[in-house]
């Protein structure tokens, strides 16, 4: 009995651990089995919102093309929910671009991206932070398709996710091309997403980032970035006192703050230990010098060739006003002290030969303006509420807007007056009387070497010569070319220089500066009005300080004042996004602080002109009591002549203005449109300057919303293409 | 005489029915493990297969490939499809698909991109399914893919 109890102990504990053997091998493949059936599902589910994500980049990508199309200049800034049905939500806020896609199986996918650099109130983005949709995502996206120079694309910092302006740079966003960073987002965790909260942190989604460089190609040739490139000199002076110079500096700190013009650079007066500041900066000049009081361990200077490329902007490639559009004819506007505003059907100069003669005249009262342009009677101001085309009229097609009588631009004992009617009568009664001639010459030209001379690229052009001492030694020689005395007096008086031609400067053989006031009082050349005033025998007070010209278009964006000739206004001028275009030149006096105070390239307000642009900033607060005051210029100022900005005179020694100007000078010195015409071709492109102080800080940005050179309808080919980075 | 004593009948019976049960439950559940395992190795490819109609279907449109695709297609803004259901063949699985395109419009009912010429955005959504979209075990064979699409820039 005790062998067969132990036998059957045995057999069941045979049987026990067999069962065991079975239940621990059978508990084993239960376990796999639940392990890995969600697992290879769940691997399978993350494939799939891989793909969603993906296609979220690439919706945000479509998304985002559709607008730069629309709107070259666009950057996510239309700070509004422009999409909301019940598939698709986007977002726009400052910069930020927030999108969810509804998939066809019902649950939302996101794209995001962001222009905004979320460095505060304007910053290196020219953006205010966004107000409910900040990212934290830290790829940056840059639209460089209206630049003129390549743009610093960098990534935001992975903890407040802000951009710094003078970080590293991540790569470079060539011209007229635009770097896209989506990130594209799916899975479950957007679950929590919804058009009320489309930007939630949902940690657990699938997430993927798309970056690509996209580029509208063969657009031109590439410039060296300049704040400031002038066809002729570069000249400043500056009041003589302490602390007083010329800033040149860059918005975007990687960029060089330079300055380039194709002939001289000099900066005279101001703080006799340095007038010239411009810590890592350059000046690029025909003579690789910069006449100025500078740090040469901080600037360095360099050649500038002739047939270096500017910016170029041609009148056909300028943002216009409709001609088909809303309009005004063209003429003189003359506000009038009750607040009446009065029309004439003429130019300028036939204006005051009219006015002068008839000084009661009303002309046509009320002035005719179309709904686009609102006339206060109480504070004398004119506001572009849209774009607006200076129609011409059989009489001409200047627009020129001026108090009753005139509005002074210099003082009346400024030695220079380049209005003073002996600009326009002097050529012709030199050249008739050469004893005349000979008396100019000698007491404005003495030293000039005994002769005048300008010629083309041959070496032919009219030239004047005389021998001091002897009255009959003044002679003309045409040089086989068409020129009369006449019109070689003109150029040097300030006429343009003929195309092609420039000033034999081999033996100093340009004019020298004179004072035309005194030349014409010398010579007995009747005078009569001159520098902007219309001394016409009528009670009138109104001065440039009580006129205004307001930038205001409905609904934002830019206002575009166009005419196919000169423009002439008088007042201050504020706002924010406009432009002026000018087919002639752009004569702007009274000019107040604020002229373009907007902080977006949208909003600044841009001067773009066939010929000269202009300034005087004089106001004269009471009669006789003149006062210079401050210029500050947000946007481009681009002239295919010379640029004056009169904001100091030594009449006037303790009463100059500063000039700012945050955005682009250039004077080109010719036409744009011709590829082989080289800057500085036609005689001008000076940038010729009068001030307390200037501060140039250089922001390519501003050029985008002057120029319209992008082709319509264009397409863009992909640079590069980075997945998942 | 040694007497050796067995397991009584019901004691068998009892372990057999434990042991039947045991192993269904074990055969439904390798059963069904090997189906999630079917599914899962599935939806790899079937998401690369959405992938590649969509973008086969970009090309075409963006090229016009054939002639009077892309105007057909951003012609078309309907609820029914733009194509199919049409079949692909791809790894030995049948798959069966259809397009979809709509337009897209702003908050002001203006088309996207507003009327520049080449800026219109459509959404493209997919819908693509294989084995009759239905098995046992398996669940839904299906899976869709959306994405905006615009004109000009083939993206």
């Amino acid at each position: 009995m005790v062998g067969g109890n132990a036998e059957m102990k045995k057999r069941r504990a045979m049987v026990l651990i067999t069962a065991l053997q079975m239940s621990v091998v059978t508990l084993m493949v239960v376990g796999a089995a639940l392990a890995l059936g969600p697992a290879s599902l769940t691997a399978g589910q993350t494939t799939l919102y891989q793909g969603e994500a993906q296609r979220a980049c690439e919706s945000g990508a479509a998304y985002a093309f559709s607008q730069i199309r629309h709107n070259p200049a666009w950057k996510g800034d239309k700070n509004a929910v422009t999409v909301n049905t019940s598939d698709l939500f986007v977002q726009e806020d400052r910069g930020n671009v927030v999108g969810l896609v509804r998939t066809a199986s019902g649950h939302w996918s996101q794209f995001r991206f962001r222009f905004n650099f979320q460095d505060g109130t304007a910053g290196g983005d020219n953006l205010d932070d966004p107000a409910s949709l900040p990212l934290d995502f830290s790829c940056v996206s840059v639209n460089n398709l209206q630049g003129f120079s390549p743009a610093a694309a960098r990534r935001a910092d992975s903890i407040s996710y802000t951009v710094s302006p003078s970080g590293p740079v991540h790569h470079s966003v060539p011209l007229w091309a635009v770097s896209l960073a989506i990130e594209g987002r799916s899975g479950s965790a957007c679950g929590r997403l919804s058009p009320a909260n489309p930007n939630l942190q949902i940690p657990g989604a699938t997430r993927r980032v798309v970056e690509m460089v996209c580029q509208v190609p063969d657009l031109g040739p590439t410039v060296q970035e300049s704040g400031s490139m002038s066809g002729g000199d570069f000249l400043v002076k500056l009041r003589d006192a302490a602390g007083l110079k010329v800033s040149v500096t860059s918005k975007d700190l990687a960029r060089t703050p330079r300055l380039r013009t194709k002939a001289r650079a000099t900066i005279s007066g101001g703080d006799t230990s340095k007038n010239y500041d411009s810590n890592g900066g350059e000046v690029k000049s025909k003579t690789s010098s910069l006449d100025a009081i500078y740090d040469s361990s901080q600037t360095s200077t360099g050649p500038e060739s002739p047939t270096d490329p500017f910016y170029q902007l041609a009148w056909n490639d300028v943002k216009k006003a409709e001609p088909t559009g809303a309009h005004v004819d063209a003429g003189t506007y003359v506000w009038w002290e009750d607040g009446s505003l009065h029309y004439y059907d003429l130019p300028y100069d036939q204006y005051v030969d009219f006015i002068t003669a008839n000084p009661n005249d009303q002309g046509l009262t009320p002035a005719p303006l179309p709904v686009e342009i609102a006339a206060d009677p109480a504070s004398k101001s004119l506001t572009l509420k849209d774009s607006v085309y200076v129609k011409p009229t059989t009489k001409g097609n200047e627009l020129n807007v001026i108090p009753r009588k005139g509005a002074p631009e210099l003082p009346p004992d400024d030695p220079e007056n380049t209005s003073n009617p002996f600009v326009k009568t002097g050529p012709a009664a030199l050249a008739a009387n050469p004893a005349l001639l000979y008396q100019w010459l000698t007491n404005t030209q003495a030293t000039q070497g005994g002769e005048i001379d300008f010629e083309d690229s041959s070496g032919n052009g009219p030239e004047l010569n005389w021998t001091p001492g002897d009255p009959t030694s003044v002679r003309f020689n045409p040089d086989g070319t068409n020129y009369t005395l006449q019109d070689l007096l003109a150029v040097a008086w300030g006429a343009p220089m003929p195309t092609g031609f420039g000033w034999d400067d081999s033996g100093q053989q340009a004019p020298l500066v004179f004072d035309y006031k005194l030349a014409a009082n010398d010579l007995g050349i009747p005078g009569g009005p001159s520098n902007g005033e219309i001394p016409i025998d009528v009670t009138d007070g109104l001065s440039a300080a009580d006129l205004k010209v307001r930038f205001q278009k409905t609904g934002g964006g830019q206002a575009v004042l166009t005419s196919e000739g000169s423009v002439r206004l008088t007042g201050t001028i504020d706002g924010t996004g406009g432009s002026i275009t000018s087919g002639g030149n752009i004569s702007i006096t009274g000019l107040g602080a604020s002229f373009g105070a907007g902080d977006s390239p949208a909003e600044a307000i841009n001067l773009y002109a066939k010929g000269d642009i202009r300034f005087s900033s004089l106001d004269e607060a009471t009669p006789g009591n003149f006062q210079f005051q401050n210029v500050k210029l947000k946007g481009v100022v681009y002239c295919q002549g010379d640029f004056v900005a009169r904001l100091g005179s030594t009449a006037l020694p303790g009463a100059w203005g500063r000039f700012d100007l945050d955005g682009l000078l250039i004077a080109y010195g010719g036409d744009p449109s011709d590829l082989t015409a080289i800057p500085g071709s036609n005689g001008k492109g000076k940038v010729d300057m009068r001030a307390e102080g200037a501060a140039l800080v250089f922001d390519p940005v501003y050029l985008g919303a002057l120029s319209n050179k992008l082709p319509l309808n264009f397409r863009l080919k992909t640079l590069s293409w980075n997945n998942n980075l | 005489m040694i007497r050796t004593r067995g397991f009584s009948l019901a004691e068998t019976m009892i372990a057999a029915g434990l042991l039947a049960i045991v192993l269904l439950a074990l055969v439904g559940l390798i059963t069904s493990t090997l189906s999630i395992n079917q599914k899962a190795t599935l939806l790899g490819p079937a998401t690369q297969v959405c992938d590649s109609l969509i973008q086969r279907t970009i090309y075409q449109v963006s090229n016009d490939t054939p002639a009077g695709t892309h105007d057909s297609f951003w012609n078309h803004n309907a609820a029914t499809p733009w194509k199919g259901p049409a079949k692909e063949n791809i790894g030995g699985v049948e798959y069966q698909y259809a397009l979809y395109a709509s337009d897209v419009k702003d908050t002001g009912g203006v088309p996207l991109g507003g009327t520049t010429p080449g800026n219109r955005v459509k959404k493209l959504d997919l819908e693509l399914w294989w084995w009759n979209r239905q098995r046992a075990h398996y669940g839904r064979l299906e899976l869709q893919g959306t994405r905006l699409v615009h004109e000009a820039s083939s993206i």
